[in-house]
């Protein structure tokens, strides 16, 4: 560690440089300000051999499966501003360390909407959510991350600095690596500046909750005010077994859509209170940030929901603690506020129920005793391995360790 | 080629797998980039998964370079046959293997005509969102392979924003399943970088994609307007405005008179200079709020006459007109080269009339009909491939229209890939590093690059990378 430090602090100063814990180890973090910096940090990893992983501000850090050990982190929260907001043509493109909090306002003022509506959106940097591969609360109305980022420039682990994919709403030249480096979780690339497509920044947003005894009442409202034609941005029922459960419905859109909505989930669900402006936002963002601390995080199919739950319900009964729960029926994910010790029989029984399963917050034994890869066929985790050693031959960045990596 | 190479692929596929005869061999010498042409050494058509793989296996022996090929539909010579190679065809993997309304999906063979599996899901109530104007020959695997857009794209977005689950064979005759519909992948997103990799990473033999609700209101509109320039400059507004439509297409005055000169005659004004066809949809009130907003728009910048489709058939001629405009084009002239590139939404008319000019000053005659609201231009050159200097203009005019797009921030392509015909411009977009990325992963893929050599990624820029089988060069004309 002290001799990592003193040369990251020769080479960009000892006011650039900081630590980090990373899996429950501390790690000397490295704070690049400019494209020349990563690329620097870069070069001299690889004249040193040492392994490196990129981080933003660590809000999503401990997710997912434990990284190999990194010699240190290249942190790129200093590098943020935007470089092309195009209003009217509806995209934005930002360096790697800007908050999403921070460019959702810059979107905001020019009459769009960013998404995703990540948790802690005020630290949460745009290099870090892409490289999670992490959507948000609104994912609902407008789709995976995946699908809005147009085009990303990355460092690869050679110090080369390489674009994918562009600036434009449409694009088909070339490979689509930008689809590889987003949810890559550090193992492929630095990721430096990103380009994202943008919204209609809705004209009202409203938020209407109801309490129901039972989870069955609520997903059976849920899933009647998602066969209407309302267009949420969020349906969430949160609670736990054998207490209340609340519905939470977000609405955005024009004014006069969203009272006609309103009133076909009035139709739907009875009573409701109602937040509006401010208070809706709060509400969502309260929904969302305390979400993101679940422990457990799976999706599954819509048809799958039902079973997966029933899962979970098990393995509660034999708790004295029955873990919160938030579920978003339609895109069938839910998370579970699960203690520690279940953590992972719920991993295993969420599996079995065909749902994709992520840990978060929990010990790194934990999350490393389970691996998220383990039904995937072998010849497609070998591709995985040769992708990843494709870009980063001499496996400069200490990725995953389910990422491909053998 | 050596017979054996035939006799085992007829061991795997049976004979009405496999095409030896040269006549029939010839209707596979190009795409739809007509003037590249080459006949394939044979042509394969296996049935499923299992054979692809079987057939790829013993081909690795022989170390041929493969193409694979869907209806052929494609603009860009992507499924150009490559001298000594095989072409493997998907024109017998053909099955709708699953339609799940409860979870929004189908699963299907990768030559599923794109229209076939749309009415494959309209007794569930669903459909599948993109749908190129060749919808009604092209192939699910060639719409994966080239990540295709269509006029809907511009509300659901192209290909790979509809693809949650693939099977494809590599060149080793590797099965990859990744068939299990997902929106999030585990681990490394495979099936998003093979959409758009224009047949270079392996064959898709089955596709899983997202279905969606037929939206229970659809309206489409019809405006006039007598010059291009407010027909680009409106839907520039419409873009900046947000207002949210389906689609917004463009036709000009050439393609409006081949359309109405043809069998698809649409009803299309012929006083016009453009028309703009737009579609919205959703529920009554929304669709009702978006045309509030979309009236003023078009009557600011001229539009004489804004039409509604009254009734079901007519809002189809509309659309069949549109869909149908590059085969009615063949009145014009017996070849037809459509351009495509894609630029900021808002330099719609500078761009538009850039590429007109581009054309008129070589003495060509250009059409345009383009999917505006994406800013994907279509300049489609009339021709004929038998007169080679005006062969030579068209090209000549293509490469400039490329560069002109990309100076203004714009794209080489929208929709219709690479391929052969760009691959020049590839190094005028793209660095050297950027290009040896992309060559790095074709190579996790195909270390020897037999899988359609010669097409996408420009030969030199992987050339540090080990010695590839190198394919003749096509013939031209
Ligand atoms: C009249 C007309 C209108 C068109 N309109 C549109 C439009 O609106 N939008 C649009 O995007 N395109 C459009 N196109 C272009 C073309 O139809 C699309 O690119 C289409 O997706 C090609 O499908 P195909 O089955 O014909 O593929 P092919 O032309 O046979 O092949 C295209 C490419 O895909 C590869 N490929 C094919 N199948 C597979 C497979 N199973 N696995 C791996 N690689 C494969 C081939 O090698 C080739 O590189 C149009 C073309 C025409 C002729």
């Amino acid at each position: 560690m002290g001799e990592t430090r003193d040369v990251l602090e020769s080479e960009i100063g000892a006011r650039a440089v900081g630590t980090a814990v990373i899996d429950e180890r501390e790690v000397p973090v490295a704070f690049a300000n400019s494209e020349a910096d990563v690329v620097r940090l870069l070069t001299l990893a690889a004249s040193r051999n040492w392994r490196v992983t990129p981080i933003g501000s660590g809000t999503k850090i401990d997710r997912g499966v434990p990284r190999e050990k990194p010699r240190f982190a290249i942190s790129l929260r200093g590098y943020s501003g935007v470089t092309a907001y195009e209003r009217g043509d509806g995209t934005l493109t930002a360096r790697a360390g800007s908050t999403m909090a921070a460019l959702a306002q810059v979107a905001r003022s020019g009459g769009n909407h960013l998404t995703p509506d990540v948790a802690r959106a005020a630290h949460a940097t745009l290099g870090g959510t892409i490289a999670s591969g992490i959507s948000g609360i609104d994912r609902l109305r407008y789709g995976p991350l995946r699908n809005h980022v147009l085009g990303l420039r990355v460092a690869l682990g050679d110090g080369s600095v390489v674009k994918s994919g562009g600036k434009l709403v449409k694009n088909v030249t070339g490979f689509d690596l930008h689809r590889l480096y987003t949810g890559s979780r550090g193992s492929l690339c630095v990721i430096l500046e990103a380009s994202l497509r943008l919204f209609n920044l809705p004209e009202r947003e409203i938020a209407l909750q109801t309490v129901f005894f039972g989870r069955a009442a609520a997903l059976a409202s849920a899933r009647v005010v998602l066969a209407s034609q309302v267009k949420p941005t969020c349906v969430a029922i949160t609670g736990a077994l054998d207490s209340a459960w609340t519905l939470s419905i977000a609405l955005a859109g024009r004014a006069d859509v969203l009272v006609w909505e309103e009133g076909l989930v009035r139709d739907a669900i009875g009573t409701f209170d109602r937040f509006e402006g401010e208070l809706a936002r709060a509400k969502i963002e309260e929904l969302r940030d305390r979400e993101a601390e679940a422990s457990v995080h799976a999706a599954c199919l819509p048809g799958g929901l039902e079973s997966a739950l029933a899962r979970v319900d098990e393995i509660s009964a034999h708790d004295d603690h029955a873990p919160h729960m938030f579920i978003h029926p339609g895109i069938a994910s839910l998370a579970v506020e699960a203690t520690e010790p279940t953590l992972p029989a719920h991993a295993a029984a969420l599996t079995a129920a065909r749902a994709r399963v992520e840990l978060a917050h929990a010990s790194v034994s934990t999350r490393g005793a389970f691996d998220p890869l383990a039904g995937v066929a072998p010849p497609v985790r070998r591709l995985m391995t040769d992708v990843t050693r494709a870009l980063d031959p001499v496996r400069r960045f200490a990725g995953p360790r389910a990422m491909g990596a053998v | 080629m050596e017979p054996k190479i035939a006799d085992g692929l007829r061991a795997i596929v049976g004979d009405r797998g496999l095409t030896t005869n040269a006549t029939r061999r010839a209707t596979y010498e190009s795409d739809g980039l007509a003037h590249v042409r080459q006949v394939p050494d044979l042509v394969l058509m296996p049935r499923d998964t299992r054979e692809t793989a079987a057939a790829l296996r013993f081909l690795k022996e022989w170390n041929v370079p493969i193409v694979p090929r869907g209806a052929g539909t494609g603009l860009s010579g992507g499924a150009t046959p490559v001298a000594g190679g095989v072409l493997i065809s998907t024109a017998r993997m053909r099955d709708v293997i699953e339609v799940d309304s409860v979870n929004r999906f189908a699963r299907v063979q990768a030559g599923v005509v794109n229209v076939d599996l749309t009415h494959a899901c309209a007794d569930h109530g669903l459909f599948y969102a993109p749908d190129p104007s060749s919808q009604k020959a092209c192939t699910i695997g060639g719409n994966v392979a080239e990540n295709s857009g269509g006029p809907h794209c511009f509300k659901y977005g192209s290909t790979t924003q509809h693809v949650l689950g693939l099977v494809f064979v590599t060149i080793d005759g590797e099965i990859i399943d990744l068939a299990e519909p997902c929106v999030d992948p585990l681990g490394l997103d495979l099936v998003g970088v093979f959409v758009g990799s224009e047949g270079l990473l392996g064959i898709a033999t089955e596709v899983t994609v997202r279905l969606l609700p037929v939206p229970p209101v659809v309206e489409t509109l019809l405006a006039i307007f007598d010059d291009l320039d407010s027909a680009c400059d409106s839907v520039t507004d419409m873009i900046a405005a947000r207002l949210e439509m389906s689609a917004i297409e463009i036709l000009d005055k050439h393609t409006i008179d081949a359309i109405e000169a043809s069998v698809l005659a649409a009803g299309y004004p012929q006083n016009a200079q453009a028309v703009l066809l737009l579609e919205c949809e959703g529920s009554d009130v929304e669709v009702a709020a978006a045309l509030r907003d979309i009236e003023p728009i078009l009557a600011r910048h001229g539009a004489y006459d804004i039409r509604r489709a009254r009734a079901a058939d007519e809002r189809a001629r509309l659309w069949a007109g549109r869909k149908g405009a590059y085969g009615a084009m063949g009145r014009i002239a017996p070849d037809l080269y459509v351009t495509d590139a894609v630029v900021p939404r808002t330099r719609l008319r500078e761009l538009v009339r850039a590429t007109t000019d581009i054309c008129e000053k070589r003495g060509l005659k250009v059409a345009n009909v383009f999917h505006a609201g994406d800013g994907n231009l279509h300049p489609n050159i009339c021709y004929d491939r038998r007169d080679k200097d005006e062969l030579a203009r068209v090209l000549d005019a293509g490469d400039e229209i490329m560069r002109v797009c990309l100076a203004a921030g714009g794209s080489l392509t929208g929709e219709h890939g690479v391929g052969l015909e760009k691959i020049e411009g590839m190094e005028w977009l793209f660095s050297h590093d950027d290009l040896a990325a992309m060559c790095r992963v074709r190579e996790a893929f195909d270390p020897k690059r037999r899988m359609n050599p010669g097409k996408l990624l420009p030969m030199r820029a992987c050339m540090e990378t080990r010695s590839a089988v190198r394919p003749n060069e096509p013939r031209n004309g």
